[in-house]
Formats: C-alpha cells, structure tokens, sequence
C-alpha cells in the first residue's frame, strides 16, 4: 500500500529495538496492561503510516516516545471527556498489580511529572534533552522534576532526590 | 530517589516475548486492511512454515495431476480469455472434482483437530488460526469459482448460519495452491452474493469498523464498496462514512451493507472426521478424568498453588489464596446432552465459575475459566455469562451456551459497554453493533440470573 511508507523489515526491525521503552512510556500513562498494549500498537501504526526518515536510532527512539505520550495523552483526554475518572478504574480493568511501591507511586504523579521522571531517571535524558522532546523549557522540566521528587518523598518517605 | 530505583521499581513493565509477538502481528496486519481507493491490492501472502512444504509438494503433485487427470485441454485453457465473475459459478465435469487439488490443506485441517492444535501451530501450518475455535464437524468446505478464471477455489467456512470464511485456497496456474484470505479475530470474511467477500475490520482500539465488500482475482482482491465507522468522529458527525467520503446515518450505512446479501454456501464436513472421533475415543473415558481434575483441584489447595502453578496446571488463576472451604464443584448438563459437565466455582456470593470441563468425544476436555480478565458465571438453562474487561473504559458482556459436541461455547448475546464512546449516544452496544440504552441493556445482562448453587466443597473431600 502505497502510504505506508515503511517496509514490514523495517518496522519490525524498529519495533524490536524500541517496543520495550513504547510499552513503558504507555504504560505509565495507561496503568494496565490492556490499554498499554493498544496505545504500544497505535504508536508503531502511526509509525507506519506517518513516521518520518530517522537520522539515528536516539532520534528514532525520541520520536517513539514522543509519538507514544502524545497518543496516550490523546486517549486520557478523550476518556476524561466522558467524565470516567480513569484512575479509580485499574481494579476493574483487571490490572495485573506490580506490587511495586516504587511504581505504584509513579504512576500517580501527574502525567507530565511522570513522564519527566521517566525520562531522565530510567532513560538517562538530561533536563535539556526531556525539554527538547516535549516542547517545553529546560526550567519546566526540572520543576516537574522537583515537584515529583517531592511528592514521591511525601508518598514513600526516605530521600527522594 | 535513584536512576536504579526507578530501574528497578519498572523491572516488571515488560511485555513477554509472546506479548510482543501478538502487538507485532496486529500492526503488521494492518498493511493487510483494504483500501477501495487505491483499487486492486494484494491479499495476504502465503503462510511460511509447515505450509510452505506442502505447497512445494503440492506444486509438483498438482501439475503431474492436472496432465493426468485434465489432459493438454487444461493446459490450454489458460490461453483463453478470462471470463468475468458470475453469481452461479459453470462448473466443467474436472471443475466439479477439483478437491485433489486441495486435498493437501484440508489434511492440514483434518491434522490440527485431531491434535488439538494451538492457534500459532495452525498458523504455522498456513491455516486459520480461528479454527480453533471450533470443533472439526462445525468446519466444512466448499468449491467454487470465484474469479471466473475457470478453477475453484476451496473455501474453509463454519458451518453454521453465518458460515464465516476461514480460509480461501486457490490453485495458480503453475499448480501450486495459495492462500488468498483467512480470517483473524478482528479481520472477518463473509461470502456475499456474486461471488463477492464482505471483510468486517476492527481496528486495535476497537472504536473503527471497515466493511469492505471486495472481488477475487487470483490471490489478490478488489475493494467494491467499503463503508467506515469510527466512533471517534466528532459527536455532530455521523459516524459512517462510504469510500467516496459521503457521510452515512447508520440506518443508510447498514442498507448499503445489507445490499450484499449472503451467499449460502453447501458446505462439506471434513473428510475423516470419523478417524479423528476414533482416535479421540482412545483417550478414556471423561469420568475417569474429571476425578484427575478434582484431585489437581485437591492438589492446588493443600498444597497452596499460587497463580503461576495454578496456571502450569491448567488450572484458573483466580483459585489463587483460596482455600479447599472457598472452593466447591458441581456435575450438570450444560448442554443437554445428557452427560454431565464438571463446574468448579468459588462458593461464594458471586459464586464465579473457575474451570469448567466438558467431554469431547470421550476425552475430558477444559472449555473455560476464568482469569483477572473475564470472568463467567452461570445462569438459567445452562447458560453462561461472561464479564470480560478489555480496558480501563470497555467491558463486554456475553451469553454463551455450550455446543452439543461437547467443546466450544457458542455466543447468543453479547453487549457491550464502551465509555470510550461518543458521550451524545449510549455506551451500550449490542450483538449486532446497533446502540441500545442504559435500561435495556441492563435489563439484557440482567436475563436468567439464579440463585445460589448447591457446591461440593473441597474441604468436604479433605475430612
């Protein structure tokens, strides 16, 4: 087909290299498994369908996880339209709880505070590098750095830094 | 907080191989989906793996055959003019025995039930994986020529009144058999009239349809008319839409759907399907092994199996913690057969069921339990309701009844609860795809509710 631009070699090569990052930039959106692996398909159609040339794998992987929020946060808007207040539903969604302290509080930061949190303690980005991938200044991100150090430090005490 | 804590706090957040396998494969399905704008494009290719063998095979077998038993008056034929498709396919006397050609991939079929092959297996052996969902007298056959090239095509359907199409072989001039279409969980065929194939798509978040109703050629196919629904429109936008980009009321999108009328199709049964009863039969008999059952059900009790051992065994995940008072069993005829069917259930308010085992031709057979993901419970008459949460925002409710034969469940309602959907239109959706409101929906999942069973405790077995 001709829009598709990518060939399944190629897809599948990226799909490989950068599934387990998607999955856990939707994941710390979603909070469940159901949800994570549709927004993980949604970003590698988008791939498919729309994705552009890529200089190297780091500007690959950045427009994965860019690519992957954006959709999640899309999801998340729409559900909240509804007025479904999405974290009360994970028990009834069947989420396979991680039983991880650590996570669990993570995953209740806010969105943008998560992602910061995300991207520079798990994936090593610099404060100037997260701002560049999600459009915003180098003080933003290291404010919602801080601000989710401390509410991790208020939710599990000891010295989050 | 430490770039390894958070390492460590996301350890867990991984698919399994297989997890990734399965999202891998519904991304590259879609390059499959049609596009009536684009006009012609390719089916789906040929299945590589044990499949590939036999179609070298047949490729050999199939060209000796035709010199045998067709002489150089088939090898002329593909010189003359390809006619156009007809509604009723001629049939020459060599057409009407065309099975030989495809005697090869109804083995196949014949091979993966009498295995009880898994989904991946039979999509290794090239063909539908959906085929496992049902028995091997519920799939049958057909020949027909599809593309008015003069040379059937073996179509694998279900042989109920849908006859959902699993599989489309055709043979290609140089012999070789290929496939042309199957169908998967969200990518379904249906024979309309004319020849013609209407293919119902979902998309991975399951809010877009395609209906796209499409010709034969060889092994590619031709979009006729696609109709779009897309629940994501905006709420003042109709949610169908044609190829042409006409938006559609839903009433106008389903006259145009319904215009294809369905194609009945006489469908043969398997050949050998009493070889693979025979061979079935030899297991024992299922009394024998329902006891098996209740002591491995006995076994995960006292031996306190957590969800990983429960699951090893072939047991419900969600017997996990429970002990031998919490969990209770009960023999009855779900479907009327006049044998028995063993039920495990939490004896609780809810009484949800664990396992249920059937017999199959004589051999004890699991044919549902529950998981964190859905959840069955039973109702009057033998009937199964089930609770399956897909997401955060859609649940899906269904009435099943257990087949005659023993081994599947058939679905007799199903309703669907979307708060994903547009907030202007209700969020129940029904069997067929049409909306229903808050109240009747409710009143449906409400149907043939009963009181609380009579269980056999494990605790009673353990005094």
């Amino acid at each position: 087909m001709g829009s598709l631009l990518r060939t399944n070699k190629e897809i599948m090569e990226i799909y490989h290299r950068q599934v387990d990052t998607v999955y856990r930039i939707c994941f710390t959106f979603m909070k469940n498994k159901a949800d994570t692996e549709d927004m993980v398909q949604d970003t590698f159609l988008r791939l498919m369908k729309s994705g552009p040339e890529f200089q190297s794998e780091k500007h690959e992987k950045a427009w994965l996880i860019v690519t992957a929020a954006n959709l999640c946060k899309d999801s998340l808007r729409r559900a909240w339209r509804k007025n479904e207040r999405l974290d009360d539903l994970p028990e009834m969604a069947g989420e396979e709880n991680l039983h991880n302290p650590v996570l669990d509080a993570i995953l209740m930061l806010p969105r943008d505070q998560k992602l910061a949190v995300y991207l520079y303690y798990y994936e090593g980005y610099s404060s100037a590098e997260i701002a560049k991938l999600l459009g915003c200044r180098q003080g933003t991100v290291r404010s919602r750095l801080s601000r989710a150090r401390d509410a991790l430090r208020k939710d599990l005490g000891g010295d989050a830094k | 907080m430490t770039r390894q804590t958070v390492r460590n706090a996301y350890r867990g957040v991984c698919p399994t191989e297989e997890e990734k396998e399965k999202m891998l494969h519904s991304v590259l399905e879609f390059r499959n989906l049609p596009e009536v704008e684009t006009g012609e494009y390719r089916g789906k290719p040929m299945k590589t793996g044990a499949f590939s063998t036999v179609a070298a095979v047949l490729a050999a077998a199939a060209m000796l055959a035709v010199v045998v038993w067709f002489g150089k008056d088939y090898l002329l034929r593909g010189a003359e003019p390809v006619d156009p498709p007809t509604v009723e396919a001629t049939e020459s006397p060599e057409q009407q025995d065309g099975f030989h050609s495809y005697d090869e991939v109804l083995d196949l079929y014949i091979t993966a039930k009498r295995d009880n092959s898994s989904m991946t297996e039979c999509s290794e052996m090239g063909i539908c994986s959906m085929s496992v969902d049902y028995a091997a007298d519920q799939i049958g056959y057909t020949l027909l020529d599809l593309d008015g090239d003069r040379k059937k095509e073996l179509i694998v359907a279900v042989d109920d009144e849908e006859q959902l199409i699993l599989d489309i072989f055709t043979t290609q001039e140089n012999g070789t058999v290929a496939n042309v279409l199957n169908s998967i969980s969200r990518d379904l065929h249906y024979l309309r009239e004319g020849n013609l194939v209407l293919q119902i798509v979902e998309d991975t978040a399951r809010v877009k349809y395609n209906y796209t109703v499409e010709r034969i050629h060889g092994t590619s196919r031709t979009g006729v008319e696609q109709i779009i629904y897309s629940s994501r429109n905006d709420p003042d936008t109709p949610w169908y839409r044609q190829s042409d980009g006409t938006y559609l009321a839903e009433a106008e999108a389903m006259a145009v759907v319904d215009s294809y009328p369905p194609q009945p199709m006489e469908l043969k049964k398997l050949p050998g399907l009493e070889s693979v009863i025979e061979s079935m039969k030899r297991y024992g008999t299922a009394s024998e092994q329902y006891l098996e059952a209740i002591d491995k059900y006995l076994q995960a009790v006292t031996k306190k199996w957590d969800a990983a051992a429960l699951d090893l065994n072939g047991l419900s995940t969600l017997g996990a913690g429970l002990d031998a008072s919490q969990i209770g069993y009960r023999f009855q005829d779900l479907d009327g057969d006049g044998t028995q069917e063993l039920i495990f259930m939490i004896d609780d308010e809810s009484q949800t069921i664990l396992d249920v085992y059937s017999q199959f031709w004589g051999m004890r057979s699991r044919i549902l339990s529950s998981s964190d993901k859905i959840q069955y419970y039973l109702r009057e008459a033998g009937t199964i309701f089930s609770v399956q949460w897909e997401s955060q925002t859609v649940i899906e409710y269904g009435f099943w009844k257990l087949n005659t034969n023993g081994w599947d469940l058939v679905q007799q309602d199903r309703v669907r609860y979307d708060a994903d959907e547009n907030p202007y239109n209700p969020w129940f959706v029904g069997f067929d795809l049409r909306q229903s409101t808050d109240t009747e929906a409710l009143e449906r999942l409400d149907t043939g509710t009963i009181e609380h069973l009579e269980l056999i405790r494990l605790s009673d077995l353990l005094k």
